[in-house]
């Protein structure tokens, strides 16, 4: 009895670090790994070999080989001349602008990591409306919530998915199918009202629309052939994404395929693309899973599952409304990692239950993904858009997050929660 | 020689309330490029430069864009903003400065003056004792020191 305490005292006092950000949250999920892998060796609730397996390589494959491919189109110029491109469409139109960027915002988050979306896409679009004497206060909050919401539409476009499709073996068609559909529609109906919501700031016509005439977005791009070999190996990396039932490649090695070819292709200086790579979130994954393996071995999370299976066997629909507002609140309020991979083994003892997972898994990715655009310490990418608007004149306050963030939020788990009474999940 | 034999005791200094504009005027007065904060008890607050006044100029998030300004030469309303600027004057020495400074002690050696100096890349090193302000050490200084004052044989 002992040790589902202590490896449930461990997984709390880990979460309760990392949400009061008391120390950094690496420093927290090492010491809980290591706490996690030596109680339960001398408490016999796990095993060093038993926590060593709990690492998902898949996972940490599948985001190392990511970053690395979009390290190397980072640095080509790339992004900057598609919101360049993009912003001489606008036609001075405020609101054509907003949603341009933030359409392209979207889909660009589906296929690169939601806080990469906005490193390269916020500050330039800040760039582009001062040039414009706009606010980008509007353009750059409908960003952030854009390439959250994005991020659902694909299984790479926010670890949530990553991991959901590591553990359920769910594979990139698959999240084409069902998530990549709900995700434009969200952003159909979340754009409108983002629109609507900022619409002050937004009317009229900007007078300075010739100076973003004048600019020639070719000039972002810093070597046209390095920026076209980057492009290839992302889109081969997609293509075989796409293709996996033809080759049965597993994604971590579809990813690492892609970034091997990128490398081989631009041969930058490694030690530069590894300086890139963002190492902390591979460290903290990594500690994740061992803690996560740790408290699954005690059997604490099958209880926990056992206990709302029968609510699930009572009323499915209702059990999956409450499991996706019950993710989406809680993913407002912590980093939504954690909070999946703690439920990834409760839903894989659901399936011991008998009940189909099937669907479960897409309400879990939902819940977390639109969720996390409730509060800006919700979302990686809602942190760092807030640290960038900070640099801005009119920097995002909490009430401009609260009438937009919040409002997106709750209409697009609402609209999922439509999608659930319909029957589509 | 010793940071003491080259420093200069007679620093001019500003409070931290002192206007950009009043900065200015020192500068333009005294040619010196950096002049540093001080409170009524000479300790040391802080630094402002020329550099800090140009990136009053600049908007924050410009250090994000990285080389993303290179193929940009007009900046529509931004250039309009730029030369009006109509804040530019109420800014105060403390919203401006660079936050604390390097110091040395009156006794170090000047070689470490020196290395310091190149190491964090400033013009001017100041001489504080409990971080009360005592004297300045420009790089024009230890020129002159090397110069002018030696005794070659």
């Amino acid at each position: 009895m002992i040790g589902p305490i202590v490896a449930s005292i461990i997984v709390l006092g880990t979460l309760y670090f990392i949400i009061s950000e008391k120390m950094d949250k690496v420093i927290a999920v090492a010491v809980g790994a290591i706490l996690m892998s030596i109680s339960g060796h001398f408490l016999g609730f796990y095993s060093q070999s038993k926590a060593l397996m709990a690492i998902d390589f898949n996972t940490l494959g599948l985001l190392l080989g990511m970053m690395i491919i979009v390290a190397m189109l980072k640095k080509t110029g790339f992004f900057t001349y598609i919101a360049i491109a993009l912003a001489k469409l606008s036609r001075g139109k405020p609101w054509i602008l907003m949603a341009i960027l933030g359409i392209s915002t979207a889909f660009i988050s589906m296929l690169v990591d939601n806080v990469t979306t906005i490193i390269v896409i916020g500050p330039i679009s800040i760039l582009v409306c001062d040039i414009l004497g706009l606010s980008p206060l509007p353009i750059l909050m409908g960003e952030i919530l854009l390439s959250n919401i994005g991020g659902v539409g694909t299984m790479i476009g926010d670890p949530p998915n990553v991991l959901i499709a590591s553990a359920s073996g769910l594979n990139f068609d698959d999240f084409l199918g069902h998530l990549f559909p709900v995700t434009v529609m969200v952003i159909l109906v979340s754009l409108p009202i983002l629109i609507f919501i900022h619409r002050k700031s937004l009317s009229g016509k900007t007078r300075n629309f010739q100076a973003i005439l004048k600019i020639d977005p070719r000039g972002a791009i810093k070597d046209p052939k390095a920026m076209l070999k980057a492009l290839s190996a992302l889109l081969i990396t997609f293509v075989l994404f796409f293709f996996h039932d033809i080759h049965g490649l597993y994604p971590s090695f579809i990813a690492l395929f892609g970034a091997g070819l990128a490398l081989l292709l631009l041969r930058p200086n490694p030690e530069e693309i590894l300086h890139d790579i963002e190492w902390p979130v591979l460290a903290f994954f990594t500690c994740f899973f061992v803690i996560v393996g740790g408290i699954e071995e005690t059997g604490v999370l099958s209880l926990l599952a056992l206990k709302t299976s029968a609510l699930a066997k009572f009323d499915i629909r209702l059990y999956k409304i409450l499991l996706l507002w019950f993710a989406g609140i809680l993913s407002s309020l912590i980093d939504n990692v954690p909070f999946t991979m703690i439920m990834i083994p409760v839903i894989k003892s659901l399936a011991v239950a008998g009940i189909d997972i099937g669907p479960i898994w897409w309400i879990l990715a939902m819940g977390v993904g639109f969720g996390s655009n409730a509060l800006p310490i919700g979302s990686s990418a809602g942190i760092l858009g807030l640290a960038i608007s900070k640099r801005s004149r009119t920097p995002i306050d909490t009430k401009t997050w609260f009438y937009s963030g919040t409002v997106v939020s709750v209409v697009s788990l609402a609209c999922v929660t439509v999608l659930i009474l319909l029957g589509f999940f | 020689m010793k940071a003491k034999d080259v420093m200069s005791r007679d620093v001019v200094t500003v409070s931290p309330s002192a206007r950009i504009r009043a900065i200015y005027d020192i500068f333009k007065k005294t040619r010196y490029g950096g002049v540093p904060v001080v409170d009524k008890e000479k300790r040391i607050l802080g630094m402002v430069t020329k550099a800090e006044i140009l990136s009053v100029l600049l908007p924050d998030y410009f250090d994000m864009l990285g080389e993303n300004i290179k193929f940009i030469d007009d900046f529509g309303a931004l250039d309009e903003e730029f030369e009006s600027l109509p804040a530019f004057e109420l800014f105060i020495a403390e919203d401006i400065m660079m936050k604390g400074a390097i110091t040395v002690d009156e006794d170090v050696s000047l070689l470490k003056v020196v290395a310091m100096m190149q190491r964090y890349s400033v013009r001017r090193i100041l001489v504080a004792r409990n971080n009360i302000l005592e004297g300045i050490i420009t790089r024009g200084d230890i020129c002159r020191a090397f110069f002018e004052n030696r005794d070659i044989d």
